[in-house]
């Protein structure tokens, strides 16, 4: 009826507007036919994605210079074709597969120096044709501890900010700029197979402030046509600036110039030594402004919660009331260990507190500036997308499987060391999207309907509206009640209607075929109150099997199935699905809030175990044998009215 | 290693004494060929020679093409059909729109070839038909429509029934005529346009319409090729002078097929439930010729897999056959033969049934030498909605007249003096998964071919299934049962023979639930056997089963409860589990035996399609029917084969 009637109202009113009418209103009796209503076939007429597009966003080839003097010898074209399904040989000489293919994957080399090292391998005449670059390139060549010492004398120049040789630079405005990124966009074009395979153009920016890490992985909606107008940018100067807002501006003016459409998704935060997600000052000591916030707000969507180099949802000295916070933490420093962590920097870069100071910068700004949907990715610089415990392949080619690895220094400055076992075997970035192409799964990404998980590929769900009931849940296509009732992760909450409501939430998950059972769902909650102080909140709302809630409400562990001995688990414990519609008990309509769901799996092998096993060796008591990995969604966002 | 590196060392070394097959240079030194047989990867998918999924479809789908359908009122044709089957939307006949949950991954159109495309000729009143006067007059009768059309079809079915449809009009819709042979491109035409290799497989196939005194003897056949090879043949019928219902006949088809293309093909029987007593002979054939080694060779060869379920019943086992199974009344159709026009008698069940079949092939195979009956099992719809839709809560019916309508389950299905079936009674059911590599023409027919294939009654649960003779718990537990699987025993469809002294054969079987299904009830491993005075028999055992329920005094394992709520036409998966596994060694085995052994998976209760009917269309669950089922699937057996 409702909608019979705004049919028969719209073309009156288009005829006042006579550049946009249309042939003469039909008898209402006779459009009848054009809304038909609900059909029996249940399926027919479903107008959103029945199952998540898995992806990683973040991964590095040979052509990043880092991974280049690391030895990664694989390009774009053979990421996508290990991504696609198919067999591969890594660069250490091991055979490599996925365990299922992957839906899509964005290369994002990193733009400074981009494609040197494959240069210098292929012995290009603009590295041949200059006497440093001949010296370099015949280090190189000749391999072992030679090329070790080219190696590392190109990444000493390199990382104080000094070149070799002008030939041993690929910097913006040059041929060979160019060159580089046209053979990426030539490499994504080639394996882009819309409906199938999705590979998108993207880079990494690279910004490293004394160490503190604030990269962002630029991605394109767009194709070659576009992507090709304009080379990447980069941080160095003159060229680039490690300044986000002049990635923003350089963002805007692709835009502007190619009509086209890309992002930015900020690294994992928790390597920034608390610039990553500023509250008062941004990394240069300027104030948070008006422009800050509603840029950051526009052009960075996403953000990556969970990669190799450690979880970002949050940290036990943020959360600690949350038994579940302590999730293979990376806090020793930031990127390259120069400067020690310290307490006061964590809210600076965990998504969680990052979610909570948005609430208060919108309170106080207008805009809140870090309303970002949540991903996870590899950051592998491998050209290897491994982030299953049973195959993971490491940060990078010297961390590729061997029994020395899990020994192995990663990284190290001064005292402080970071040993191979520590590197997470994470993440993977799942898209509700309708279709497996570029425009669909970017377009999910803008409207943060994406969620996190720390490698399996389990499926969730997650509705918030007014009115969900038990009943909605149990039609077995809560699918379609939750889009019809409510948003799904990454939206906002209509305004509350009058009353005394409470928002309900409609939470479902379903575990990875192939992986482990789940343990229990959560939702995290934050809020502003009305001191300016935010606040927040972990809720048991699902569990398997019949435990009960203890004095503090937490449910205690599920158990524990895992033969660390022979890397495998039983999935007699926990749950396959797990479902509920969950009503916020502390609902306040005055307070901004957020809700997002974390989905724990229960304890399965770790990729050390696997290692153990494999190899027959013994590992230190240090090192973790055991894992319970999860999902992060994206947060539904509560803002009240006025 | 060292074994790979002495077969390699020795192939090469009987290279050189073999000049004929000799390729290169001499023998390479073994180190240099060290570095190519590199053992193990730590990737534990590198190197995988196995399906990681099994691929889904209907082997059995009729369109309008097909002369009952098309009478029956469907008008979606080919295109339209794999349109739906890869996941797309289309308008059903009856005017509704409809979608799959889900893609299937490869689709069978097996029109029948007896009288292909009549009835749409006859809609779209070309000469070739209305020149006859029988054909004017249908032709006016259908595009009449309401009554008249209904009277028409009546009238259609009543002439064809009785042999008096005029000769010369069906000459053009037979094998031989002109238009005939445009039909069968336009089959094939519309295969090669949806055939997408790795996406989606459509097969060129045909139903040949086998029917001896109303008893159901059809087959599908369905090539292994591609319009090169088939657009070289018609599809074989079953009205002489051209064709014929007899079996032996259409296997000389196939072989002449094969012969003339180097193609491939393959026959396989619909389910035997409506052929009371003909489709598993023993003893004589339908003519009434004496089994013989040709035969029980030459279908043995031909037909390579079974239709155990459709939605003409559920073919596994039957209640009369296998008293002692509790779970044998699925889907039962035992009122008589596919036209009811003679009525079902105990005696004939024996000859329909796939369970008895295999345990009759086991007892020919040591008469004859050959076991004819050593199928795989598959299932289909049999649809002539040109929809193939499997599945409870989205079930289209058999033909047009039984698509979704608050009206569809107050008629009765069919009805005479020899009994009644109802409308409930159709059976939302089957598809077929094929543990292939790829989704190819090529590696889905193979997959076929060696039996590697289980049916289901409409859910896609996983199921894994081998025998070997030293499978471990441990090796279920490693996560990827797969790999112990293929590397120690044989696949689903395989051969076991050689016991090795003293011990029995073990079976590790394992069962994941369909993502969007239901739970899983139990696992049960059948077997079969054949005894030393030449008789069968058969027994079930329950392998694995969810909670902790224990076997009572007759060692069955009590039922697993039930969820379902009739009135919303729901339930939930609060009992059963979502993924069970065992490594189970026969207990009972005998070296000396002939025997099989297949696994049954089953689902926990949920609703029957009808109560989603009442739910949605608001109409009456009808009396007698039952308000939840069990959902099942059954793999193709392992055969175990003493030494000669």
């Amino acid at each position: 009826m409702f909608r019979n009637l705004l049919i028969a109202t719209l073309p009156f009113a288009l005829v006042i507007t006579p550049a946009a009418a249309f042939e003469p209103t039909p008898d209402a009796s006779s459009l009848n036919k054009a809304f038909e209503g609900e059909s029996y076939s249940p399926y027919a007429g479903r107008n959103f994605p029945t199952f998540p597009l898995w992806g990683d966003t973040h991964l590095h080839t040979s052509t990043s210079f880092d991974a280049g003097a690391f030895g990664t010898r694989l390009d774009a074209r053979m990421a996508y074709r290990l991504a696609k399904g198919e067999e591969i040989k890594a660069t250490t000489g091991s055979k490599v597969r996925l365990s299922r293919p992957l839906d899509f994957l964005v290369v994002a080399d990193h733009s400074d120096n981009m494609g040197l090292f494959d240069l210098i391998v292929d012995g290009d005449r603009s590295i041949t044709s200059d006497p440093e670059g001949q010296r370099i390139y015949n280090m190189i060549s000749a391999g072992g501890s030679e090329a070790v010492k080219a190696s590392i004398e190109l990444i000493d120049s390199f990382s104080r900010g000094k070149k070799i040789s002008d030939a041993l630079e690929v910097v913006p405005g040059t041929k060979l700029f160019r060159s580089v990124w046209d053979r990426q966009i030539a490499a994504a074009e080639e394996a882009n197979d819309p409906g199938r395979f999705t590979a998108f153009i993207g880079y990494e920016w690279t910004s490293l402030i004394n160490g503190n890490n604030m990269h962002r992985v630029v991605m394109y909606r767009d194709g070659a046509a576009r992507a090709r107008m304009m080379g990447p940018y980069t941080t160095l100067k003159p060229y680039g600036s490690p300044d986000p807002r002049d990635l923003w501006k350089w963002m805007n003016t692709y835009e502007q110039t190619t009509n086209g459409d890309v992002l930015a998704i900020a690294h994992n935060g928790n390597l920034a030594n608390g610039i990553m997600f500023p509250e008062k000052a941004q990394w240069n000591g300027k104030e948070l402004d008006e422009e800050y916030i509603t840029q950051r707000a526009k052009w960075e969507p996403v953000y990556e919660a969970t990669q190799i180099k450690g979880d970002g949802e949050t940290h036990p000295f943020l959360s600690p009331n949350d038994e579940f916070a302590d999730y293979e933490t990376w806090d020793k420093g930031n990127l390259n260990l120069s400067e020690a962590k310290t307490n006061d920097m964590l809210a600076g870069e965990y998504a969680r507190s990052a979610l909570r100071t948005g609430l208060k910068l919108e309170d106080t700004l207008g805009t809140n500036p870090y309303k970002f949907g949540m991903i996870g990715s590899t950051d592998s610089h491998t050209s290897l997308a491994t982030a299953a415990e049973d195959n993971f392949f490491g940060k990078h080619t010297g961390t590729e499987p061997s029994a020395e690895r899990p020994m192995h220094l990663v990284g190290q400055f001064g005292d402080q060391k970071i040993l191979g076992w520590e590197q997470v075997a994470s993440g993977l970035a799942a898209v509700w999207a309708r279709e497996n192409t570029r425009e669909s799964i970017f377009d999910a990404m803008e409207r943060k309907e994406v969620y996190a998980t720390t490698g399996p590929r389990m499926l969730v769900r997650f509705f918030g509206g007014w009115d969900f009931t038990e009943d909605d849940l149990i039609t077995r296509n809560p699918a379609f009640i939750g889009y019809r009732k409510g948003v799904p992760m990454g939206a906002d909450l209509a305004k509350t209607p009058e009353g005394e409501a409470a928002p309900s939430f409609m939470v479902y998950a379903l575990k990875d075929p192939i992986g482990g059972n789940l343990d229990r769902i959560q939702i995290v909650k934050g809020w502003l109150g009305e001191d300016g102080k935010t606040q927040e909140k972990v809720y048991d709302v699902v569990w398997a099997g019949e435990r009960e809630q203890d004095a503090d409400g937490k449910v205690p562990p599920v158990g524990d199935t895992v033969n660390v001995g022979r890397a495998t688990w039983t999935n007699d414990i926990g749950s396959a699905e797990l479902g509920t519609v969950w009503t916020d008990p502390d609902f306040d309509p005055n307070q901004r809030a957020f809700y997002y769901a974390r989905v724990i799996e229960i304890p399965t092998p770790r990729w050390t175990a696997y290692d153990a096993f494999r190899y027959g060796i013994k590992l230190p008591a240090e090192v973790p044998m055991k894992t319970q990995e999860r999902a992060y969604t994206s947060p539904i966002w509560y803002t009240p009215k006025g | 290693m060292k074994v790979a590196m002495l077969g390699a060392a020795s192939i090469v070394a009987l290279t050189l004494a073999l000049p004929a097959a000799a390729q290169d240079i001499g023998t390479p030194s073994p180190d240099s060929l060290s570095a190519v047989y590199t053992g193990k990867a730590y990737s534990p998918f590198a190197k995988r020679t196995f399906p990681e999924r099994p691929l889904w479809g209907d082997s059995h789908l009729h369109t309008s093409l097909s002369m009952d359908a098309g009478g029956f009122g469907n008008r979606v044709g080919l295109r339209d059909a794999y349109r739906l089957a890869r996941g797309e939307e289309i308008t059903a006949s009856s005017g509704q729109p409809v979608r799959l949950s889900r893609p299937l991954d490869w689709l069978a159109i097996t029109d029948h070839s007896d009288g292909m495309g009549f009835i749409i000729d006859t809609l779209a009143a070309i000469p070739l038909v209305t020149q006859y006067e029988q054909g004017a007059r249908w032709s006016k009768g259908f595009n009449a429509g309401g009554q008249e059309a209904v009277d028409t079809t009546l009238d259609l079915i009543g002439t064809f029934s009785q042999g008096k449809v005029d000769p010369e009009m069906f000459a053009n819709y037979s094998p031989g005529s002109r238009r005939y042979a445009t039909i069968w491109e336009d089959v094939i035409q519309a295969a090669e346009e949806f055939n997408d290799p790795g996406r989606f497989t459509t097969f060129i196939g045909f139903e040949w319409t086998s029917l001896v005194k109303g008893g159901n003897m059809h087959r599908n056949v369905i090539f292994r090729d591609g319009a090169d090879r088939v657009r070289q043949v018609v599809p074989y019928t079953t009205q002489a002078p051209i064709g014929s219902t007899d079996p032996l006949d259409l296997y000389k088809y196939l072989e002449n097929y094969e012969a003339k293309t180097n193609g491939a093909a393959m026959a396989f029987a619909h389910n035997g439930n409506l052929s009371n007593g003909i489709m598993f002979p023993v003893d004589a054939q339908y003519t009434g010729r004496k089994l013989d080694k040709k035969y029980v060779e030459q279908r043995a060869k031909w037909e390579r897999m079974y239709e155990i379920t459709q939605i003409k019943g559920d073919g596994e086992a039957h209640p009369f056959l296998s008293p002692g199974d509790e779970f044998a009344d699925y889907g039962t159709w035992d009122v008589g033969n596919l036209d009811l026009s003679q009525a079902k008698t105990n005696d004939m069940l024996q000859y329909e049934y796939a369970r008895e079949a295999l345990k009759n092939g086991l007892a020919i195979e040591k008469k004859l030498g050959t076991n004819p009956y050593k199928f795989g099992i598959g299932g289909a719809t049999d649809s002539h909605t040109s929809l193939p839709t499997a599945e409870e809560d989205n079930f289209f019916g058999k033909h047009t007249g039984y698509e979704p309508s608050p009206g569809r389950l107050t008629h009765p299905f069919m009805k005479n003096e020899n009994g009644e079936l109802f409308a409930w009674q159709m059976v939302s059911s089957g598809y077929t998964a094929v543990w292939a590599r790829e989704n190819t023409r090529t590696s889905l027919f193979d997959a076929m071919d060696r039996k590697e294939i289980y049916a289901t009654t409409g859910p896609r649960m996983v199921v894994r299934f081998f025998g070997g003779w030293d499978y471990t718990e441990q090796d279920l537990n490693s996560r990827q049962p797969a790999f112990a699987g293929y590397s120690k025993g044989v696949p689903m469809g395989g051969d076991l023979s050689n016991a090795p002294e003293g011990k029995a054969p073990t079976f590790m079987v394992y069962a994941l639930r369909d993502p969007i299904g239901a739970n899983l009830d139990r696992l049960q491993i059948v077997k079969g056997w054949l005894d030393a005075q030449g008789k069968t028999h058969e027994k079930v055992y329950d392998v694995a089963w969810s909670g902790d329920r224990t076997p009572d005094a007759k060692g069955k394992i009590p039922a697993v409860g039930n969820t379902v709520d009739v009135k919303n036409a729901n339930w939930t998966n609060t009992i059963g589990a979502a993924e069970l596994g065992k490594v189970w060694t026969d207990p009972d085995f005998d070296p000396k035996q002939r025997a099989f052994y297949y696994t049954r998976v089953i689902e926990i209760p949920t609703p029957p399609w009808y109560l989603y009917d009442a739910f949605r269309l608001g109409t009456k669950i009808p009396k007698d029917a039952p308000t939840s089922q069990q959902e099942r699937a059954y793999t193709s057996p392992i055969w175990y084969t003493p030494k000669q």
